[in-house]
């Protein structure tokens, strides 16, 4: 893994978030007896985040459980109050439906708590098993690997399969001439429920149904498993809403379901010529393809609410991806004077992107269970259930960079390095195509020059200092306005289809420039007492000018988004690692490694955009923000009224009062990150312990507001017999200027109106919650077997494992009932930060690994 | 360079593909150049349907025409309510509009510009009566201009008149006897695509009259030398449903084929045409309040007691036609319904009072209710103990209508298949013939409904308020009490036509239960009659009761029955009745808020600036009240209730 901008050059602007060199193994060329190796992972998982419910209250509002158990929220009466309540299917609306469950006509039901929802997952499963073959002869190395993965999910309904066979082989045509190539073939094949973001009234934004947007505030007093989930004849959804609103969990996992199998071929090649000792040429070709074919199949009858996917949907999509890369690098490596040596590099690169869509999409299931698009009454070329694009996409992207890149090293305590490049892209117009981004870095090692400074107590001293810089261009066709067509945009009673076209609100901008990001970062790093000590400090500052976003605009230029080039963000940030070894006695060591992340990210301008801030990721009523002078990405959204003294405004109804303007509501980004790692070794055991804290970082949560203000979770079982008020203040009068005169709040509300109307119907600033966590993030034990065993087994090597993943976490901020995550907010749907859309709890995994050599 | 330039082309060479730099053009979708005409003509008539129901939702929750959700005025009406009104006039219609029209009038699509041009002033109109200020002659630049500055409404109002003006010009180019010498007509150019009138121009002129005499008539206030010449001149040109002018618009007489209305369709996919109020309230049970104060109104306004003489059960008969009930008794569970339990008015309510009109109540009883000072003002339904017909709360009616009092907010109980909800007009919904069964996606006109953007009534009315209040209006258009007449007339004809046969005869439609409905027309018909018969004479018999609550002058009293009437008729467009409301501060003694209406969160008199204008343009000054009028209203009626 590459960090940081200077060491990125050769990658272009695809490697500025740093680089994963995926360097598949070709062997070595030298003469080698075949090995091979298996690797065996089994791993469970199971829920790590699920609230505690409380268990006293029951489904319904105000305390009132009438005659039939039917609203979304647990508001109900106490649980003593009431011994039973008829049973829900006695209450659907749809006659038809209905008329399915003759046994609950009269039924009554128990009024209590059910078992908990949890029960409704299954344990998660993992199996991964590789092998991997490698050996040569002195003019042909060769590797050899096949790893498959199968995966339970804990949820049901979701399950992957992955395999990957890799390829490769190095050549010495001649001793000059070598020829390395590598060839990866991988199919994933991954089925899941749907998901989708919810926040806590069902699905939201696109109205897709979602597995988990109802699940986690099911009433207590309804039995999940008890209930059936199907009608016997037509098997339509059924589940405790009358109007059946609610689609069953249990319904969903069982119809309704997203497919996606991928099938990957990766080859890779280098030609490479040494011309001498010192020069050689080397041309890289690569040819990197994907095909994915994706289903999205929901059933007839899921639910009214889901007006078209309730007829039944089948969408079938093939996406292919297509990445030619060409690099022809130059490589001189001399030294220039007896003390100095240079590597030099000089590159040219080709990249072509391609991209094509296509698919069908159909409505109106007629046999239940099948997905053929034969099956059903009506078929387009748009996704009309769900965003309505057309499928049929095609697009292309063609990338030229030079480069050259030349490191010197003196005496091995002087190292520079020097490099560039320049890169034109297709998706700008020609004028704006070409960007050059520099990059430097130096380091020195003092522990090197001065003989008498490296001592035992002093092993190693290294400074740095480096300026590197990077691009990033837009996506493609983003410069040139377009007319969205629609055949079918309107029908009349007759039947009269009326096509239409309609200039694009996204308006193409001709000027768009490339982005520039640069970092300048210096770096100290030290080693002490015979390495026992050992410190690793950074301090950078990375920014970005130009930034290209998506940015919203006034309608009133007559179209509402364009990408534009927003200013500056800067990313000021602190790394630091710190590693020890306290104690090492005899066969024993415990060595501590301490890391910490303290970044502060921060808008500095908007370049001539002109405005207070612009929205980057979101919704209109929250988002993420860029405002000058603030946080990156800060929390923007409608929020409650404040008074003159910053308190809430409580309106005559006793709750709060919406302020007509966004508030900032917070910063998501966390103050610092911290990890510490324990990790023991004894003769062939070692254990490792890491802890994470997360401090600060404000998250937006669906999954807080809707178990709290549901009245599910166990932080509110409270005495909902009492009044409520809400901390605040109202208004009691206006001054003869007009301004409001405000008392502290005394107005009573429900136990419903508190923790419905507030806490979940409320404005946005009331889901917000600071994310400080504690984390036991993994423990780990393996045992490497001796080698006085291993000689008598046909094995080389023999390793056997435990582990555990996310054993333990506290949110400090957050209601202790709800037994919350913060990360599973890192989980959102968008692309917002610090966003939770109730896509699900967080998992802990326990597994077993035998590694074996032979 | 020159290295590079060939180290380039060796790579473009060994590559065998694409080596141009030259793909900015997307293939996905249509270049500006070759948009067509018909096609974007489509476009906007869709999106103007599109764009009327949003505003007309809102409109109509603040007028008692449907329940507003928010718990205060200032909760319904935020600046996030109104974002996908702003993009899809700016950004949607009036760039489209402009994007035609600049390519019909070099080309001679004439017609095509004509529709154009009348569709965008009534969206511009649309903007300056929402919102007061508004861009047009710094918008629609694209990156030229990010931030356009507003015009004020005056102007903008000038800028609409004058497009349809020139509107009307393209238009009568294909009158057979056009003399006036307007734009350039393509001989061809196809005749434009019409989901309006299917292709008759002369309504087309007919609506951009009507769409003037509204803007004439909000003008009435301010500048009344203007709204009299300019409300005289468009009668004289012929307007929806009134002139027969065959030189201005051909020889087509006025019916109610002339109202400008959106039909929808039946078909649920690809695309699906119905109704947004049937999508919403039919398929999955009820979605929208409706408001108890108008089912009250036309259940007992008309009728204190409600009587069933002789087998006529009097009140409005529209009632039916506007509701539709899913049970026929008022149901007591308060998990369904929350005030079951609490049948109290608020406290706020019988202070709020100033008349509401009602009629044939109990022999002496006043035309409107009276000012009292206690509960007996509100109740659930019945006539109070001193013979009042007191106003409702919680329960309009005695037979099941379950709507919401106004601005409540309260949580969703699982009424969705037991609350009253749009009938068959205009949503194309079910006719209530009291079956008592609860809706579905496959009943009554199955959503073929209508987006009722100007109707024959309001043209009517519009003219009785105009002559109202002018008298050299009056000696042109006739006096206010026959044009309230022919209102009504038209109201009450236009609801059972569409009804009955499912359109305005532009374009048959399915009408299943057209039997059910022809028969309760013949039970209930005399009804209608009897309903005009009594305005009528309330109207001509006006007489001041002093302490009623109703105003104290007789034109005071007559315009407010006006403007009653006009209310009722204007079911389904919010946008009129908004309009109305302000302009004329009738009717009076709405019901008020259910809390208390406080002085920060008054009776929007123009709605916030939407938040994508007032978050993304730097011109914009956020309005700090709701308070805040737009140029034409100087109305001093005081709202806030």
């Amino acid at each position: 893994m590459l960090k940081g901008l200077a060491a990125t050059v050769l990658y272009g602007d695809q490697g500025r978030n740093g680089v994963i060199l995926v360097t598949t193994k070709a062997g070595s060329g030298k003469k080698k007896a075949t090995e091979f190796s298996i690797q065996q992972t089994l791993s469970t998982t199971e829920i790590a985040s699920w609230p505690e419910f409380q268990r006293n209250y029951g489904n319904g509002f105000q305390q009132l459980s009438g005659v039939s158990p039917v609203f979304f929220s647990n508001w109900g009466a106490h649980f003593d109050e009431i011994d039973s309540a008829g049973h829900a299917y006695q209450f659907l609306f749809d006659a038809t439906l209905r008329n399915q469950f003759p046994e609950y006509f009269f039924k009554r039901e128990p009024y209590e708590a059910a078992p908990d929802v949890i029960n409704y997952f299954r344990k998660g499963l993992v199996s991964n098993t590789s092998f991997n073959m490698s050996g040569g002869t002195d003019k042909l190395s060769y590797n050899a690997s096949i790893g498959y993965t199968s995966e339970q999910g804990y949820q049901p309904g979701n399950d992957l399969y992955r395999l990957n066979i890799q390829t490769g082989f190095t050549a010495a045509v001649t001793s000059k001439f070598t020829i390395r190539t590598s060839i990866l073939i991988a199919k994933t094949d991954l089925k899941s429920p749907p998901l989708n973001a919810a926040t806590g009234g069902g699905a939201s934004f696109n109205g897709v149904p979602s597995q988990y947007a109802n699940f986690m505030y099911t009433p207590v007093s309804i039995d999940l498993l008890a209930y059936p989930f199907e009608a016997p004849l037509d098997k339509r959804m059924v589940w405790y809403r009358g109007g059946g609103d609610i689609p069953n969990p249990r319904w969903i996992a069982k119809y309704a379901q997203e497919t996606d199998v991928t099938n990957r071929f990766f080859n890779s090649s280098v030609l490479s010529y040494d011309f001498s000792e010192k020069i050689s040429l080397a041309y890289k070709i690569g040819f990197d393809t994907y095909t994915q074919s994706q289903n999205r199949m929901y059933n007839r009858g899921i639910s009214p609410s889901y007006n078209i996917i309730n007829r039944g949907v089948f969408q079938s999509q093939t996406l292919t991806n297509t990445i030619w890369n060409h690099d022809m690098i130059a490589t001189i490596n001399t030294n220039l004077t007896s003390d100095i040596t240079m590597l030099g590099r000089l590159g040219v690169n080709a990249r072509y992107d391609a991209s094509q869509r296509d698919g069908i999409y159909s409505e109106g299931q007629v046999v239940f269970g099948q997905f053929r698009h034969s099956n059903f009454t009506t078929s387009s070329s748009r996704a009309l259930a769900f965003d309505s694009r057309s499928f049929n996409r095609t697009t292309e992207q063609q990338r030229y960079g030079i480069y050259a890149d030349f490191s010197f090293d003196y005496k091995d305590w002087l190292f520079l390095n020097l490099s560039g490049r320049n890169d034109w892209n297709s998706s700008h117009e020609a004028a704006f195509q070409s960007l050059f981004y520099p990059s430097a870095s130096v380091s020195f090692v003092p522990t090197e020059l001065f003989d008498n400074l490296k001592s035992d107590k002093l092993n190693m001293l290294k400074l740095r200092l480096s300026y590197g810089s990077s691009a990033g261009f837009a996506p493609v066709y983003s410069t040139r306005s377009v007319v969205n067509q629609n055949l079918r945009g309107s029908m009349d009673a007759a039947g009269l289809i009326f096509g239409e076209h309609s200039v694009s609100n996204q308006l193409g901008n001709t000027t768009l420039r490339g982005e520039l990001q640069t970092e300048i970062e210096a770096g100290i790093e030290a080693k002490f007492f015979n390495e026992r000590l050992g410190v690793d400090f950074t301090v950078y500052d990375r920014s970005t000018v130009d930034l290209i976003t998506n940015t919203p605009i006034d309608p009133a230029t007559g179209y509402a988004f364009t990408f534009r080039n927003v200013g500056k963000l800067s990313n000021k940030g602190i790394e630091m690692g710190v590693t020890g070894t306290p104690l090492k006695i005899g066969g024993f060591s415990w060595d501590i490694t301490w890391n910490l992340t303290i970044v502060r990210p921060e808008v500095v301008n908007l370049g001539d955009v002109g405005l207070d801030r612009v929205p980057i990721a979101g919704r209109a009523s929250v988002g993420n923000f860029a405002a000058p002078g603030r946080a990156t990405n800060v929390i923007v959204g409608t929020a409650t009224l404040k008074s003159p003294t910053g308190q809430r405004v409580v309106g005559t109804n006793g709750l709060y009062e919406q302020d007509p303007n966004l508030q900032e509501l917070g910063n998501p980004n966390p103050d610092f990150l911290t990890t510490v790692i324990n990790s023991f070794n004894y003769k062939g055991f070692n254990l490792n312990v890491q802890w994470d804290y997360r401090a600060g970082g404000m998250i937006w949560s669906s999954t807080l507001a809707a178990t709290i203000g549901r009245g599910v979770s166990k932080d509110t079982d409270f005495n909902r017999d009492m009044t409520f008020i809400l901390p605040g203040q109202k208004v009691v009068g206006q001054r003869a200027d007009g301004s409001s005169i405000y008392a502290n709040n005394d107005r009573q509300v429900t136990a419903a109106d508190y923790g419905f109307n507030t806490q979940f119907f409320g404005y946005q600033d009331v889901n917000m919650v600071d994310g400080t966590t504690i984390r036991l993030r993994e423990v780990a034990l393996n045992y490497n077997f001796p080698k006085s065993i291993m000689g008598k087994t046909p094995f080389k090597t023999a390793s056997l494992g435990v582990n555990g993943n996310n054993l333990w976490f506290k949110a400090l901020s957050v209601p202790e009932g709800t037994n919350y995550d913060t990360e599973i907010a890192s989980q959102g749907v968008d692309n917002g930060i610090g966003f939770d859309y109730l896509t699900g709890p967080s998992v802990r995994r326990y597994g077993v690994v035998l590694k074996l050599t032979f | 360079m020159k290295m590079i330039k060939i180290s380039i082309v060796f790579v473009c060479l060994m590559l065998g593909a694409s080596c141009t730099l030259d793909l900015q053009q997307n293939p996905n979708a249509v270049d500006p150049s070759q948009a067509i005409p018909d096609l974007l003509l489509n476009s906007m008539q869709r999106q103007v349907a599109g764009l009327f129901s949003g505003a007309s939702g809102i409109g109509m929750g603040l007028t008692r025409l449907q329940n507003s959700g928010g718990s205060t005025y200032a909760n319904t009406i935020t600046p996030l309510t109104f974002d996908g009104t702003w993009s899809t006039a700016y950004a949607g219609i009036l760039t489209d509009g402009f994007t035609l029209i600049a390519q019909a009038d070099r080309d001679g699509y004439a017609r095509h510009a004509g529709m154009a041009r009348v569709m965008n002033a009534y969206v511009m109109i649309m903007l300056v009566d929402m919102f007061g200020d508004v861009p047009y002659t710094q918008a629609f630049q694209g990156s030229t201009e990010f931030n356009p500055g507003v015009d004020t409404g005056a102007s903008v109002y000038t800028v609409a008149l004058g497009l349809l003006d020139k509107g009307i010009l393209d238009l009568r180019t294909l009158a057979s006897n056009a003399t006036p010498t307007p734009g350039y007509l393509n001989p061809v150019a196809p005749p434009p695509p019409d989901q309006y009138y299917y292709g008759n121009f002369g309504r087309w002129v007919r609506f951009a009259n009507t769409l003037k005499l509204k803007a004439y008539l909000n003008l009435r206030l301010t500048n009344v030398a203007t709204a009299t010449a300019g409300i005289n001149a468009v009668f004289a040109e012929g307007l929806i449903g009134v002139g027969v002018n065959a030189t201005l618009i051909g020889s087509t007489s006025p019916s109610t084929a002339d109202n400008f209305t959106f039909h929808y369709g039946s078909n649920t996919a690809d695309p699906d045409a119905r109704n947004p109020l049937f999508v919403n309230n039919y398929p999955a049970g009820g979605s929208d309040y409706m408001s108890n104060w108008l089912i009250w109104q036309m259940y007992h306004g008309y009728d204190a007691v409600h009587n069933t003489s002789a087998g006529v059960q009097l009140g409005d008969p529209r009632i039916r036609f506007y509701f539709y009930r899913q049970t026929n008794s008022n149901n007591t569970d308060p998990n369904n319904i929350r005030c079951a339990t609490n049948l109290l008015a608020p406290p706020h309510y019988p202070q709020l009072l100033s008349g509401a009109i009602t009629l044939n109540g109990p022999a002496g009883y006043p035309v409107g209710i009276p000012t009292l000072t206690t509960d007996e003002a509100w109740s659930s339904n019945g006539v109070g103990s001193a013979g009042n017909l007191p106003r409702t709360f919680c329960y309009p009616t005695t037979v099941g209508y379950w709507g919401r009092d106004h601005v409540d907010n309260q949580g969703i109980p699982p009424d969705g298949f037991l609350r009253s909800t749009w009938g068959v007009y205009p949503a194309g919904g079910r006719f209530d013939g009291a079956t008592q069964t609860g809706v579905s996606g496959g009943v009554g006109m199955r959503g073929a409904g209508i987006q009722p953007i100007m109707m024959r009534a309001f043209t009517y009315f519009m003219l009785a308020e105009a002559a109202h209040y002018i008298p050299a209006v009056a000696a042109v258009v006739g006096t206010s009490a026959s044009n309230l007449n022919l209102g009504m007339g038209a109201s009450f004809d236009d609801v059972f036509t569409f009804a009955t046969t499912g359109t305005y005869g532009v374009q048959p439609a399915g009408v299943p239960e057209a039997a059910t409905i022809t028969a309760y027309m013949t039970a209930y018909g005399a009804n209608r009659d009897a309903y005009r018969a009594s305005v009528n004479a309330a109207f001509a018999g006006a007489v001041v009761v002093v302490g009623s609550g109703l105003p104290q002058t007789i034109p005071e009293i007559q315009m407010n029955i006006i403007a009653r009437e006009f209310w009722i008729a204007s079911y389904g467009n919010g946008v009129e009745a908004y309009n109305l409301v302000r302009r004329t501060g009738y009717p009076t003694g709405q019901q008020p808020t259910l809390q208390a209406t406080v002085a920060t969160a008054p009776f929007p008199r123009s709605y916030y600036y939407p938040l994508s204008f007032a978050t993304f343009n730097s011109t914009v000054t956020q309005k700090t009240v709701l308070s805040a009028r737009v140029f034409w209203d100087t109305n001093t009626a005081n709202l806030d209730y």
